[in-house]
């Protein structure tokens, strides 16, 4: 079984300490990596030993393969850790670690491969068991063709060009009137739009909710799955708060849904960390995607259930069998994630700089994992997250309390951040009665814009 | 002084036990009035890479006068343009705009260093198999 003494991280901000605290914790030495820009970053405190990779451009730095490599080769590290982003969902890059000797702290490449494909990652999943948005196999022939799949799927429904994207090319369609009007005017459309005037129908989901499933399966073939987390409050598809576990499911849902994603990881060998990301609507799921990593909100899984998934990880890389199974996994409680950004907390504009004073809150159930600290300049090069405050409770409820708590405890001066919008989402009573889906937060902005033309300050 | 002495020795031992070329020593004496400051510094006996030279996170700290050439990326210096052959500089030679004055070898790729600008070698702050980072000083022109 090989062993893991010193692990190069490939990554920065919150993220890299996380697995640098996990690593040492663990007793393994840790390398970090970084760009000019980040030569006072708290990674490059942390680490054991640091090696500087490029410059400020990710492209040239954080994404530079060749560099990381002969960093950890020189560094004689054994493993590498990849995070989240950058390189961690790089099936090429994958071989290329393995090919020099090293390690990979993740799922192989093979998986990364076929689920990185969103239409290969939907065929997986449907032979491995996983609900899916249900559609026409396939084109639609004619406008009769079009009429039966929409009686068998169920209104509303959505026509989409084969060949469309980014919104453009489809149609949502509420009754038979509607298609067969629609029909021949959506064919004509992606003929003239895209050259291609093939048709496909999907179910149209109105209002879904964001729940996923994390997965952690070993070199062994055992699996486990983590109870969800919910995370519908979304902005231009940035998760922006996180719980465990999704308060809206009945305990039968959730058993139910454990039980189908553990057949579907052990059905195709699933290694490391994962998560099935499904949309959830009046009862049912449908599967959206598999992310082939350690995901941003982790931790409100890692309170609930009290295991360190990095830590888990490295294990499991290193070819140690998980050593508990899915009866052992005992839910306590509940968790909430803030992402807590740089940013005007009303227009979204990024605000680096420097930190003036940064006081992180603190106590009971509070964990703060973050890479600022009082005086640290937040380049503007990479992306806006400084911080992520978790909040573990006995219920709900109580979460929602501290929440509240931590979030008027925690200070950062000096630029601009998202804790009054996490402020504001925790006092409306949609959010507190979980009346809320992924198009909740956008809505709630946009009205919040009308309501409030003038409110500079806090 | 005797123990300091001692400490020296075991220190200089330990080096060549696992290879280490260069370490700083510090001491201090009672009431903080003295201090020594012994740096031992030894020949690289292996090829193999240990350690890296800071790169700009001390750079910016020992001031360098002159023109810096800087390490284009992640990997192993060397000075000549193989084991055993005339280094391709040395402190005092002139150098022109173009000319290679190092190689970095990174995934077994051999990346020629040349000086950008026309000059006279003053210093070489890095030894031949040394690992260096993005942006280490390598060579000094003036």
């Amino acid at each position: 079984m090989p062993q893991i003494k010193k692990v190069l991280i490939a990554n920065r901000g919150e993220i890299a300490l996380r697995v640098i605290r996990a690593c040492r914790d663990m007793g393994i030495r840790t390398v970090a990596v970084y760009s000019t820009a980040d030569k006072d970053a708290m990674h490059v405190k942390l680490a054991d030993e640091s090696v500087c990779i490029g410059p400020a451009q990710s492209s040239e730095s954080y994404l530079n393969e060749s560099a990381i490599l002969t960093a950890a080769l020189l560094t004689n590290a054994d493993a590498i850790h990849p995070g989240y982003g950058f390189l961690s969902e790089r099936a090429d890059f994958v071989d290329k670690v393995e090919q020099h000797g090293l390690i990979w702290i993740g799922p192989d490449s093979n998986m990364i491969r076929k689920m990185g494909d969103k239409v290969n990652a939907k065929q997986t999943a449907i032979k491995c068991g996983l609900p899916v948005v249900p559609g026409s196999d396939g084109a639609l022939r004619d406008i009769e063709d079009a009429l039966v799949w929409a009686e068998k799927i169920g209104y509303p429904v959505m026509i989409k060009a084969a060949s469309g994207g980014g919104g453009r090319g489809m149609r949502a369609i509420n009754n038979a009137n509607e298609l067969r009007e629609a029909f021949p005017i959506v064919k004509a459309e992606s003929k003239s739009a895209f050259g291609d005037d093939t048709l496909y129908m999907e179910k149209l989901l109105l209002h879904p909710r964001h729940i996923e499933f994390q997965v952690l399966g070993d070199k062994h073939g055992n699996v486990v799955i983590f109870g969800e987390r919910d995370c519908s409050l979304q902005r231009k598809n940035q998760k922006v708060m996180e719980e465990c576990p999704a308060a809206i499911l009945t305990q039968k849902q959730r058993d139910d849904m454990i039980e189908i994603c553990k057949n579907a990881a052990k059905k195709m060998k699933y290694t490391n960390a994962g998560t099935f990301e499904f949309m959830f609507e009046d009862g049912k799921f449908y599967f959206l995607e598999m992310n082939t990593r350690l995901q941003v909100e982790h931790p409100v899984t890692e309170m609930v259930y009290g295991i360190d998934l990095v830590r888990e990880q490295i294990r499991i890389a290193a070819g140690e069998k998980l050593g508990y199974t899915q009866s052992n996994l005992v839910a306590h409680g509940h968790a909430i994630e803030f992402r807590i950004n740089a940013e005007d907390p009303e227009t979204f504009i990024p605000n680096p700089g420097k930190i003036t004073l940064y006081a992180p809150s603190g106590g009971l159930g509070v964990r703060v994992d973050s890479a600022a600290y009082s005086g640290y300049t937040i380049p503007s090069t990479y992306d806006s997250m400084i911080a992520k405050l978790v909040v573990h409770a006995q219920s709900r409820p109580a979460c929602i309390m501290r929440a509240q708590r931590a979030l008027d405890e925690f200070v950062i001066e000096g630029i601009k951040t998202t804790v009054p919008l996490q402020k504001k989402l925790l006092e409306n009573s949609d959010v507190r009665q979980l009346k809320t889906d992924n198009h909740w937060l956008e809505t709630f902005l946009a009205n919040q814009k009308t309501e409030e033309p003038v409110q500079d300050k806090e | 002084m005797s123990s300091f002495r001692s400490t020296v020795e075991n220190m200089s031992k330990l080096m060549d036990e696992m290879g280490i070329t260069e370490l700083d020593l510090e001491r201090q004496l009672f009431l903080g009035l003295y201090r020594k400051h012994i740096h031992l510094s030894k020949q690289q006996a292996v090829a193999a890479p240990v350690g890296f030279v800071p790169s700009n996170k001390t750079a910016t700290d020992t001031k360098i006068s002159g023109h810096a050439l800087k390490s284009p990326m992640v990997g192993v210096a060397y000075l000549a343009p193989e084991p055993g052959a005339k280094p391709f500089v040395k402190v005092g030679s002139t150098v022109k705009a173009g000319d290679t004055v190092a190689l970095v070898e990174a995934m077994k790729t051999f990346n020629p260093i040349k000086s950008d600008v026309d000059g006279v070698v003053k210093e070489i702050l890095v030894t031949d198999g040394m690992a260096v980072e993005f942006d280490t000083p390598i060579i000094v022109i003036e």
